[in-house]
């Protein structure tokens, strides 16, 4: 009896809870539309121009920014709009994780889109004859990972170093951190993030590169869909503000 | 009337000498009525088996009261033994928390000491505390690489892990001496030589092949994580086995952590555990399942060989 009390206690403070995350979402989304209406800079050279300027107060590097898709549908458009955002911003690599894979799967979508607006394409880490992870000359580097890039991709970086073990390449001996990071960073096609975005309410990794996040710093995108340009340098100047203590 | 003195009287009593003696690891801090409320509550629904805290903020904790580091330090660890209670009522089953990480070394020789120092006390402290550990079934697990740590130091741990081994009502793992990427590391030099000497083949790795190689390879992946004092980062933690794990932060410094901020967090992993649960089985489905038989063996000889370094260091 007191536990079907204290269950029906816990059940309205959930329903509590979700109301009114939906309603701050609301809010948010609201907010979003009247600021992109009244205040954002309009077109994509003005918003370029925007973050180019709101990312110069960066003091430390960002040479990789990771979106994190999470639970949300892809929306090509946004992804677009983010990846040439965090060029702009500085960034060399923008890599957008979806673990379900339909980003890769929409990747012609993709290309189509991201040619018109910069005459870039996207990269899958290891196809499309594009084999040494790091990407070439094209310039930004998007990439498109999946769950199957994360600890697989730390599994295909083992084997791949036990394979040169058995074939006495190296010695076991010789393995040390530095060694495995450099098979793991091939394999995955990215370095290290300095900076990653994460969608949806909840904050979870969702699979992302475990090796990889060591220290990147996460912040809440909420949503990718209709993402005002003015989110996104506020996050850009968060970043900025976050101290890393490296162990010290 | 009488009866109403003395228990003030031991009321006082018992006040000081919370302050005088240093904490246990099993807390008998009591809750109040209000927070009894909250845990049955709360408790009514969905529990994580396994919660990680990152224990951040124990030296803001002493600047802002504006004492010595250790100060803060002492206080992170009184509040841990508090929120082991609350789990323990909450019926939590595992928890793991990262003490000391390797890169923790660079920090000044004096807060290095200090805190060697610190967990020496702790973990002696935990040796006189056998029958009550025993009474509550708790198994102590440290992972890291102990090599790193003074003689004695490992010492005292390798005679804990083994006196509680047995243990299996609640866990508690403590990361010392630990990066995430230092466990995948050790995990892949073990492969490495397992194949150089024939034993194993390369087709034999797989996540979880490779993940029953690591410290912590014992222990589910942890439901919910728990990062105190705003920061936004994993710093190396556990980074293979919260990878589909609900994160949860809050700007609160963990000597301040209160059973609310506890209990928080336990409801935000409600309301997202369901989720989560498909991200995992996909990552699951990722991987291949067929395990030869070889490289089971190889796993059991792994902890055997773990489990007698143990039984060396403790002599």
């Amino acid at each position: 009896m007191a536990l079907n009390l204290y269950r029906a206690i816990l059940v309205l403070l959930h329903v509590i809870c979700h109301v009114y995350s939906e309603a701050r979402r609301a809010l948010r989304t609201a907010r979003q539309l009247l600021e992109d209406f009244f205040i954002s800079p309009r077109g994509l050279k003005a918003e370029l121009e925007y973050v180019r300027e709101g990312s110069s107060v960066l003091s430390k590097p960002l040479s990789h920014l990771a979106i994190i898709l999470g639970p949300e549908a892809v929306s090509v458009r946004d992804v677009v709009r983010l990846a040439l955002w965090s060029h702009a911003a500085g960034a060399t690599y923008v890599s957008f994780y979806d673990h379900s894979g339909q980003l890769k799967k929409n990747k012609s979508a993709l290309d189509k889109a991201l040619v018109s607006a910069c005459k870039v394409k996207s990269h899958i880490p290891k196809t499309n004859g594009y084999l040494n992870g790091y990407a070439g000359k094209q310039f930004p580097h998007i990439m498109l990972l999946d769950i199957s890039d994360g600890k697989p991709g730390i599994v295909r970086a083992a084997k791949q170093i036990c394979e040169e073990v058995l074939s006495k390449e190296i010695s076991p001996s010789e393995i040390d951190l530095e060694l495995f990071s450099k098979y793991v960073m091939k394999e995955s096609g990215v370095p290290e993030p300095e900076l990653a975005f994460y969608c949806g309410d909840t904050f979870s990794l969702y699979g992302f590169l475990p090796w990889h996040s060591r220290i990147t710093e996460f912040l809440p995108l909420h949503s990718h869909h209709n993402v005002s340009v003015r989110t996104f340098v506020n996050l850009i100047r968060r970043y900025n503000k976050c101290e890393q203590r490296l162990g010290t | 009337m009488k009866r109403c003195l003395l228990k003030t009287i031991r009321f006082f009593i018992d006040k000081n000498k919370n302050q005088y003696i240093t904490m246990s690891w099993i807390s008998d801090h009591r809750l109040s009525w209000a927070q009894k409320l909250g845990v049955r509550i709360i408790g009514s629904g969905h529990i994580p088996k396994h919660v990680a805290f990152i224990m951040d903020g124990n030296r803001r904790f002493a600047r802002k009261h504006n004492v010595q580091k250790i100060e803060g330090h002492s206080k992170g660890f009184d509040r841990l033994s508090e929120t082991l209670n609350w789990c323990l009522e909450l019926g939590i089953k595992e928890v793991t928390v990262y003490a000391f990480s390797i890169e923790n070394f660079k920090r000044s020789q004096e807060e290095v000491d200090g805190l060697m120092n610190l967990a020496r006390q702790k973990f002696e402290r935990l040796l006189d505390e056998k029958d009550k550990l025993m009474e509550h079934g708790v198994h102590i697990r440290v992972i890291g690489n102990l090599n790193l740590l003074p003689l004695d130091l490992r010492k005292v741990m390798a005679k804990a892990m083994l006196m509680t081994k047995e243990n299996s009502k609640a866990i508690l793992n403590i990361a010392f001496a630990y990066t995430g990427r230092e466990e995948i590391l050790r995990g892949v030099q073990e492969t490495a030589d397992g194949v150089s000497n024939g034993i194993l083949t390369p087709a034999d790795i797989t996540q979880d092949f490779l993940s029953k190689t690591f410290y912590s390879n014992n222990s589910p992946i942890p439901d919910l994580l728990i990062r105190t004092s705003g920061e936004v980062r994993l710093s190396d933690f556990l980074l293979w086995q919260v990878s589909c794990s609900c994160i949860y932060l809050t700007d609160v410094l963990w000597p301040d952590f209160t059973v609310w901020d506890f209990l928080s967090a336990v409801f935000y992993y409600q309301r997202c555990h369901q989720k989560l649960k498909n991200v995992q089985q996909i990552e699951k489905e990722c991987g291949e399942l067929n395990q030869r038989v070889v490289a089971e063996d190889f796993i059991m000889k792994l902890n055997n060989k773990r489990e007698m370094c143990l039984a060396q260091w403790a002599n």
